[in-house]
């Protein structure tokens, strides 16, 4: 397919790459404000507690410490951190201040200082008395009754059961299940659990705050979503949208942690009330602490199949741990059906329900995959036990069950996203390539099995398939504008959010590849709600997708409109011209470059410039599909599980630049290895979280992981930019069940709490022994 | 920053570098890595006595010793030639591993063992090596093992000037169990013995990050002498430790984790140091 | 108190607080590619090298550097030409968000100098203490490995 394009399919190089490897200071915290105030939350060392009084006098005194703003400083404005498109199916549960603190680390004053020194001195002389209420941390015992209330104000909205701290609920039903594993041959139900995670990008958390020179409040943040944070910073401070820009300039990494409104308004606050500039610039610890982590799930499965290998029905009855606040909470669950069950579409009936609750432990949020790899744990490797009950191998029978190309399933229509779905048919689905790729990759069939020893370790192999989305079909809104320039080159805006994703680059190529002309003949500027259109943000994997095909429809209009000028120009008329490589040519030679062209518009001929925009909202949301494999070894000694070898390959459509997708499968499934194999949140028994820095929460090094190889196979979606679909959030799905299947073929033990800690594994294999 | 810090001094001998500590020991800090700093952030400290200005970077070789300088770094001191031609390639590769190649070339021998950490990898080496130290205190300077060092209370240490290697010629093992590659250990082993005529002459066995620091197991030590190193001797090593381990919980293992890790880092290493002999 | 250091060739005399960190000393004086992420020695984010060998400026005293010899990224390309790391990197995509990318490009150098042929294993142990979150390591160490090659190739001219 790519053979045919200049650009699109190419391994272009980053357009930003030359600033990444020079270590150019891109990036929000590089930005000068010499100016500009330190901003400091005081945060709480309780999990519960009501704040009966706080007296800031003593630290207003200190030298160079300019403000310090309680709840009673502020408008008490219910809203939801959530970065979503509005009416945000998330909680408007949260308070910038509040006179309730609901986990360790919940923020009770904000501190605006001259310097660093003086913020601290000020943190240490806020009193601040405290009336500690009972917390209930375990997501198993927060509905209770008697559980302590954590949200008992009256005026948040959209709580589903404020008294039973459940912040959202949701069932779904297609057929009886009950009814339909009656009539089945194997039946399996078990219980799995998966931990929380932590983002853990190398950028911490910051945003930069500033009155322009006429009074426009400006905002420079390390965000996902620019728009969303304009919309929400307006109705939390109370300042028209049109009075609020937001810039993101360079990200460090995001992974979703920066797809909530978090820092900015703070430092907002104390522009706002100061008039000064402000910086507010979170410690790792605050990272980990008082941003989002990943709702940890848990799911009671049921699965059933008959005797031919058909999976008859399927249940995913769950709870959800949104912590302290619930943004992202309804969502995140849902995908953890919408993104999953899907793959098994030949089932008779389908059961997908539970309820999410509050707990006090900070706030879970967006993370890659959003609930889907959640989901996967439970329902692959439950299909992994039944193929063993049934004596068979587990790949044939997800294959065998598995949806294909030119098929569709009822739950694209039931479940969305906080919202019903749309219905779609698989118009691109390689499941069985990938499938083919990777099971030769890792040697399936000869290693399947085999528990091969080695002294004390034993090796085995697990697999795993998995889908994601791309995008929220009829929510997702992405737009271009661009606009040409006399040497015929083009400035490509889009709102579009690069967080070292590479989409400024695939969407130059996109833009590059319509207009025929060189990548570097497109300049792109992106996430600027003054100069770029409207982007939802960087989130369910919509960048490609949904941007992507705004990019080319704007593309498409300025090269419509460019023909049209050249055929007036050269007075020939408008189906004798073609454009290609940067000319526009007529069946008899006449011609005219692009530059000449706008050259003349520009300065002498019908002047006006050339600039077109264009808008794109999902009708569908093709999913990618993922087949990987995993290779470990037990040390049945340790409980410590090696990986050898990781193997995935997924379907991507046509991948815009095949090195750039390949990135996020790799860099996914490393994330992925990290939450199976390391990564580990321990809280004390009063709720604080221990494991807030990376001295103590453990993300993959180098030499965490023997082989990786990923792999994208040949695959077109024809509703997507040149046949692209998504590849952002799918590889970090398929890590936890691979290994957990991986470690079941070693040694017999199957893991249904994820991660896969060694001291985990050892007592287990204890257990079997006796 | 820390930014309670007001002075920063880089003392040019030993006795001025104590003097300096002792003219205010609660708001002073020796610096010789820096990497415990960084993990600390005390506003308490206001005086920094940078340890590198006394040069004692240098390795040297006695006829039963090698002498080490105190802030000699991890690095420096692993690639030492003197050093690998004594212990073959023990420390090279037992401190292979310890944090990163940054923090392998910040962080000191001396200034591993001074703040008496629990998971210090390099702390477990030394003490199965048989190592001294020579530190600098109120009388003066004067030789000490480093147990007893260990023993001492908080605000009593004196400085350590030196650690001495004994050319004994036993042979070392050391093993190592944590999370991940860059990480401290849950718990590490060190093991060396004397063998004599196929026999285990004395041993020293060492466990530390029990989470506690490190320490000798006697009772293990003394059950060891005279086994026979044959096949059967590194298990017989695992099931003594396995009974006598001392440790702890934390957040990181438990103890029954520790203690079943240790007896089998433990018969690792005898199997390694089985190799080494026969 | 005032200190002098020497930064990619360039002599730097300044005054500094006591308790100042290597790492704010350097952004403070224009070197923004050195930058904070863990504050706990784990990341590696902030590695330059001081006289050659790969530290963590986040946990060095600025104090204890005076008079020495530091290099960031910003003194590896000469001019238009970027080191061959540098480009490599770009070729190889393993620069996502590039906020690790200083960091791997100075340790890469630092392991060049010492061993210009290594391995796999050598290139991972080397670099085990510079986290990526993004890349998922395979690019950078391809793409270190690919500098070695074309070091090796000019040398040899």
């Amino acid at each position: 397919m790519s053979e045919h394009f200049k650009t699109v399919g190419r391994p272009e190089k980053k357009v930003d790459g030359l600033a990444l490897v020079r270590g150019k200071p891109v990036y929000t915290p590089d930005y000068d404000a010499p100016d500009a105030l330190v901003v400091k939350l005081l945060r709480s060392p309780h999990a519960h507690a009501q704040i009966k009084g706080i007296d800031t006098g003593q630290a207003e005194a200190i030298n160079d410490v300019v403000g310090i703003f309680t709840f009673k400083d502020i408008d008490r404005i219910p809203f939801t951190r959530a970065g979503q498109g509005y009416p945000e199916p998330s909680p408007y549960d949260t308070y910038l201040l509040d006179s309730k603190v609901r986990y360790v680390g919940d923020v009770v004053a904000v501190v605006a200082a001259k310097n660093e020194k003086a913020a601290r001195e000020a943190m240490k002389n806020i009193k601040v008395e405290y009336e500690i209420l009972d917390p209930v941390f375990d997501m198993r015992e927060a509905s209770n009754e008697g559980a302590p209330v954590i949200h008992d104000e009256d005026d948040c909205s959209g709580v589903f059961d404020k008294s039973r701290n459940i912040a959202a609920h949701f069932v779904m039903d297609i057929g009886d299940v009950e009814k339909t594993l009656e009539n089945c041959d194997f039946v399996l139900r078990k219980t799995y659990h998966v931990d929380t995670q932590l983002h853990a990008a190398l950028e911490p958390h910051n945003a930069l705050t500033y009155f322009d020179s006429v009074g426009r409040l400006i905002v420079v943040s390390s965000t996902q979503v620019p728009f969303h944070c304009r919309r929400i910073l307006s109705h939390i401070l109370k300042k028209p949208i049109a009075d609020i820009r937001v810039i993101k300039p360079r990200i460090g990494g995001g992974f979703g942690g920066k797809q909530s409104i978090i820092v900015e308004p703070y430092a907002a606050l104390v522009t706002i009330k100061t008039g000064m500039p402000a910086r507010i610039v979170y410690g790792r610890e605050e990272v980990s602490m008082g941003t989002n982590i990943r709702h940890e799930m848990s799911f009671d499965v049921a699965v059933g199949a008959t005797k031919d290998g058909k999976i008859r029905a399927i249940s995913l009855q769950g709870i959800s741990n949104t912590g302290a606040y619930g943004e992202h909470c309804l969502t995140t669950f849902m995908v953890a059906g919408s993104k999953t069950l899907p793959l098994y579409n030949k089932v008779d009936a389908v059961h997908f329900g539970g309820d999410i609750v509050y707990t006090n432990l900070p706030p879970a949020g967006a993370y890659r995959g959003y609930g889907a790899p959640q989901g996967l744990f439970p329902l692959d490797c439950a299909i992994d036990e039944l193929a063993h009950e049934m004596k068979m191998d587990p790949l044939k029978l997800k294959e065998m069950n598995s949806i294909r190309e030119g098929e569709t399933s009822p739950i694209f229509e039931i479940m969305g996203e906080g919202r019903e779905g749309v219905p779609q048919i698989m118009r691109s689905c390689k499941l069985q390539e990938c499938i083919d790729l990777g099971k030769k990759a890792i040697d399936w069939d000869s290693k399947r099995g085999k528990k091969t020893k080695n002294g004390t370790k034993v090796r085995g192999v697990g697999c795993a398939l998995a889908m994601q989305g791309s995008g929220i079909p009829k929510i997702d809104m992405g737009a271009a504008t661009i606009k040409m320039n006399e040497d015929g080159s083009f400035n490509l805006l889009v709102g579009a959010t690069d967080l070292g994703t590479g989409s400024d680059t695939i969407l130059g190529q996109i833009a590059a590849e319509v207009l025929t002309v060189p990548l570097d003949k497109i300049v792109v500027y992106s996430s600027d709600t003054d100069l770029t259109p409207f982007d939802v943000g960087a989130y369910a994997s919509s960048t490609t997708y949904v941007s992507g095909n705004a990019v080319r429809l704007a593309a498409e209009k300025v090269k419509e409109k460019v023909l049209d000028l050249a055929a007036e120009y050269l007075e020939r008329d408008r189906s004798e011209l073609t454009l290609e490589s940067g000319v526009i040519r007529g069946k008899d030679g006449s011609s005219v470059s692009l530059s000449e062209l706008c050259t003349m518009h520009m300065y002498t001929f019908n002047q006006q410039q050339i600039s077109e925009s264009a808008s794109y909202v999902g009708e569908e949301s093709p999913p990618p599909f993922a087949a990987s494999f995993a290779e470990v070894e037990v040390d049945t000694d340790t409980g410590k599980i090696t990986l050898i070898n990781y193997v995935s390959y997924a379907d991507c459509g046509l991948a815009l630049n095949p090195i750039q997708a390949m990135g996020q499968l790799e860099g996914a499934s490393m994330q992925g290895i990290g939450w199976a194999l390391y990564e580990d949140i321990i809280y004390a028994k009063n709720g604080r979280m221990l494991t807030n820095d990376f001295f103590t929460y453990k993300v993959p090094s180098r030499m965490d992981y023997g082989k990786l190889t990923c792999g994208l196979v040949d695959s077109y979606e024809p509703t997507g930019p040149f046949g692209a679909k998504s590849i952002g959030e799918i590889g970090i799905d398929t890590p936890i069940p691979a290994i957990a299947n991986a470690i079941f073929d070693a040694t017999g033990i199957r893991l249904r709490h994820a991660p896969f800690k060694s001291e985990r594994v050892l007592f287990e294999i204890l257990s079997m022994e006796v | 920053m820390l930014t309670n810090v007001s002075e920063y001094f880089r003392p040019q001998t030993v006795e001025e570098a104590y003097e300096l500590m002792q003219s205010d020991k609660e708001h002073s800090i020796f610096l010789s890595g820096g990497t415990i700093v960084a993990l600390m952030e005390s506003s308490r400290i206001e005086k920094v006595i940078d340890l590198k200005s006394l040069r004692l970077d240098t390795v040297s070789v006695t006829e039963d010793e090698i002498v080490v300088g105190a802030t000699t770094t991890v690095e420096s001191f692993r690639k030492d030639q003197l050093i690998r031609k004594e212990f073959g390639e023990f420390f090279y590769e037992a401190f292979s591993l310890v944090g990163s190649w940054q923090i392998r070339n910040m962080a000191t021998i001396g200034g591993s063992i001074a703040p008496k950490l629990g998971w210090s990898d390099v702390s477990t080496c030394l003490l199965v090596t048989g190592s001294s130290l020579m530190v600098y205190g109120v009388d003066g300077y004067q030789r000490m093992l480093i147990s007893d060092y260990f023993s001492l209370p908080a605000g009593e240490k004196p400085l350590i000037t030196h650690i001495m290697l004994k050319r004994d010629g036993w042979y070392s093992a050391f093993e190592k169990f944590s999370k991940t590659t860059f990480d401290i250990a849950t718990v590490n082993v060190g093991l060396s013995i004397r063998p004599e005529q196929g026999r285990i002459k004395a041993a020293r066995v060492v466990c530390g990050s029990r989470p506690q620091y490190p320490a000798r197991f006697e009772s293990v030590e003394s059950a060891m002498a005279d086994l026979e190193i044959n096949d059967v001797m590194p298990s017989i090593v695992r099931s003594l430790l396995y009974e006598s381990f001392v440790g702890g919980s934390n957040m990181t293992a438990s103890f029954e984790y520790r203690k079943h890790l240790a007896s089998v880092l433990a018969q690792r290493a005898a199997e390694k140091l089985k190799g080494m002999i026969r | 108190m005032r200190i002098a250091l020497t930064v990619n060739g360039r002599l730097h005399e300044l005054d500094i607080e006591p308790g100042e960190y290597l790492l704010e000393v350097l952004r403070r004086i224009g070197y923004k590619s050195v930058r904070r992420s863990c504050g706990s020695a784990s990341c590696g984010t902030c590695t330059v090298l001081l006289n050659g060998k790969p530290i963590l400026s986040c946990s060095t005293f600025a104090a204890s550097i005076d008079g020495q010899n530091i290099e960031t990224v910003e003194g590896m390309a000469d001019g238009d030409k970027l080191h061959p790391i540098q480009e490599a990197i770009l070729e190889e995509g393993a620069a996502q968000c590039g906020y690790c990318i200083p960091g791997v490009v100075m340790t890469g150098e630092a392991l060049l100098r010492e061993n210009p042929d290594p391995t796999d294993e050598h290139i991972r142990l080397a670099l085990n203490g510079n986290l990526c979150r993004c890349t998922g390591y395979e690019p950078q160490n391809r793409a270190i490995k690919k500098a070695a090659e074309v070091r090796r190739g000019e040398t040899d001219e």
